[in-house]
């Protein structure tokens, strides 16, 4: 009797297990030749997906929050720079976040306290530059990387950029942290840690560009200058000419459906109050909210008053929380835009823990082919948006959301650029009119929406320190 | 008799157009040019200068709408630096009044000068020489300065 019972059990767990296993071939793709399941009716049915694990998908802002915006290393002769878009950035990326996830998790000797110009020698060493996009604090740096404390934050607010030198006959790996004019060296253990000088030199041969990068600093153009206009000595930058692509800036929102959209904002009631202003923009009311749309795609939600807002993390969460919950909900917006693209955005805008009473502003930028996107609207009759998307949270809920929505595309004509000195000249005869001196902190090759052109060519972008954005188009 | 001065002034238009529209292809060695104020070389910072580097970015400061060219010597003459199109490359300073080459160095000395021209035809020539150093021997002084300030730290202990 015992035995049949035995029996039964294991003919039930093992027909169990080939009904498994069998809809997991059949309810997947893998056999499909056109990537599309006959059940596909069944597993996108919403109950079906009520049920269904949820598959792990790429999120970019989120991924590129731990990442560091470029990498540069000094071989010794020049500096040779990887951006996050190129093949042979990860293998580096990832050594260098051995490192500062071991930095962080406090396993580094601090050493004391440089002047900026022992940040310059140590940059003119053979070395791994590391510049992260936002200066972060550290906690939420840690938090990224999967650390759940650090206490670098006793030493550093922030942190935007690291230096790492490898380990030679007298030193061991040292690390330097750098948020403006606060540099702290750190030591790591050398008989833990070691980072020999020759993987710099041999890993620079991957250079992924056309040429060499030099700092601004090492050119002796920076600041050192007594001038009007002033470069700032952290502009790194390269003498070849680059091409870059145009691009379209696409409509998302499909002949003018706004439903999912409004769901994404949890407006659901039926019908929906809306009306058509003069300049043809849509205005949707609910409740407590309102959401404009006007005919660029830019999207304004508003709550009626802070407690109204849509709630996206505790009152008193953490940064990290508040960041991650921001991140999710402009995923949230993107996915109701029905693009079935990843939404390539960078977050903007520094994030500091600092106290605000509650109310953080966060910031993100488009990027295409790892270049910034700069938006750059403005109007009589709006605010200005000089971002891709822009949060407000105060105690945590959502009070204003605006974004320009847009979901951009290759053309197939491309452009060669003027080479870095011709751009600086052309700006600094701009700014040189100005009665205050003018310091260029950034000057790159991106592209700038001004929400009515129909395509984009990539443009010189001098960003000022104050945080004001200038975009030229530079005929060769 | 007739040729002959077709010839010569054939010769005198092309070395006149040399002047007026470009720099020349070639510099021999000490000639110098009409002035003295139209650029500075601030890197290298001295008319023979160290490095370790194979690649080097020459730069310097000098008025807008100077034309700065880069030659490099051959063991004979200076021969100019050609652009993709193989002229003689040259740029215009401009606002910033900046000028900027990336080079690259072979091991030993790298002579090399750059020419300034204004729009009035006055011209500058600054030479100097790049030693590009074997970083093995560069290796050796370091750590044998670093053994001397250890043993001289240890006297002063």
């Amino acid at each position: 009797m015992f035995k049949e019972r035995i029996k039964s059990a294991l003919i039930v767990a093992l027909i169990a297990n080939a009904l498994f296993l069998v809809s997991q071939l059949w309810l997947g793709n893998m056999v499909w030749q056109d990537a599309e399941s006959v059940f596909s009716s069944w597993t996108n049915n919403p109950v079906f997906r009520f049920f269904a694990p949820r598959q792990a998908t790429l999120s970019v802002p989120r991924e590129n929050l731990s990442r560091p915006r470029r990498l540069v290393i000094n071989d010794g002769s020049l500096w040779v720079a990887y951006y996050n878009t190129d093949s042979s950035f990860d293998a580096l990326a990832a050594r260098a976040r051995f490192f500062v996830s071991a930095f962080l998790r406090g396993s580094a000797k601090r050493e004391g306290s440089l002047t900026y110009a022992q940040w310059l020698d140590y940059m003119s060493e053979r070395s791994l530059y590391a510049e992260y996009p936002i200066a972060m604090a550290p906690t939420l740096l840690a938090r990224t990387m999967g650390i759940t404390a650090t206490d670098i934050d006793d030493d550093l607010s922030a942190i935007k950029e690291m230096l790492i030198l490898p380990s030679d006959a007298s030193n061991g790996v040292r690390l330097l942290a750098r948020n403006e004019d606060r540099i702290i060296m750190y030591s790591f253990d050398r008989t833990l840690y070691s980072f020999p000088e020759s993987y710099l030199v041999e890993y620079s041969r991957t250079n992924p560009s056309d040429g060499y990068y030099e700092f601004a600093f090492s050119t002796l153009l920076g600041l050192s200058e007594e001038r009007q206009v002033q470069l700032d000595d952290m502009v790194l930058f390269s003498d070849t000419e680059q091409t870059a692509s145009a691009i379209y800036p696409m409509s998302v929102i499909s002949d003018g459906d706004y439903s999912s959209i409004l769901n994404a904002f949890y407006f659901n009631a039926q019908p929906l109050r809306h009306y058509t202003d003069s300049d043809m923009s849509v205005n949707f009311v609910e409740n407590y909210a309102t959401i404009k749309i006007y005919p660029d795609e830019l999207l304004e939600y508003s709550a009626i008053s802070p407690q109204r807002g849509i709630r996206l993390c505790d009152a008193d969460a953490p940064l990290y929380e508040t960041v991650n919950a921001a991140i999710d909900f402009a995923e949230r917006v993107w996915a109701a835009c029905n693009t079935q693209t990843a939404l390539n955005v960078l977050v903007s805008g520094d994030l500091l823990d600092e106290e605000n009473d509650g109310r953080r502003t966060i910031t993100f930028d488009y990027y295409f082919d790892g270049r910034p996107i700069v938006v750059n609207i403005e109007g009589a009759d709006r605010e200005a948006m000089k971002s891709g998307i822009e949060l407000e949270i105060l105690d945590g809920r959502l009070v204003s959301y605006r974004q320009l929505l847009r979901n951009y595309t290759k053309t197939q004509y491309s452009e060669r650029s003027v080479n870095f000195v011709t751009a600086l000249d052309y700006f600094v005869s701009e700014f040189s009119q100005r009665e205050e001196s003018v310091v260029i902190e950034d000057l790159f090759l991106g592209y700038m929406d001004s929400g009515t052109q129909e395509q984009l060519t990539a443009s010189w972008v001098a960003r000022l320190r104050g945080g004001e954005i200038y975009e030229r188009r530079i005929e060769q | 008799m007739k040729r002959l001065c077709a010839v010569l002034a054939a010769l005198f238009v092309l070395a006149a157009a040399q002047t007026v529209f470009g720099a020349p292809e070639m510099i021999t060695p000490g000639q110098s040019g009409t002035a003295s104020n139209l650029i500075v070389v601030r890197k290298p910072e001295s008319s023979s200068s160290a490095t370790t580097r194979t690649v080097y970015g020459i730069t310097g400061i000098g008025s807008a709408g100077v034309k700065v060219s880069y030659y490099r010597f051959d063991g004979a003459n200076y021969i100019a630096i050609k652009n993709s199109e193989g002229n003689v490359f040259e740029s215009s300073i401009g606002a910033a009044g900046v000028f900027y080459k990336q080079v690259t160095l072979g091991e030993g000395h790298n002579y090399f000068c750059v020419r300034a021209e204004d729009v009035y035809g006055n011209s500058q020539i600054v030479y100097f020489d790049i030693n590009v150093l074997n970083q093995d021997i560069l290796e050796n002084i370091k750590a044998f300065t670093q053994d001397v300030q250890s043993v001289y730290n240890g006297w002063l202990n």
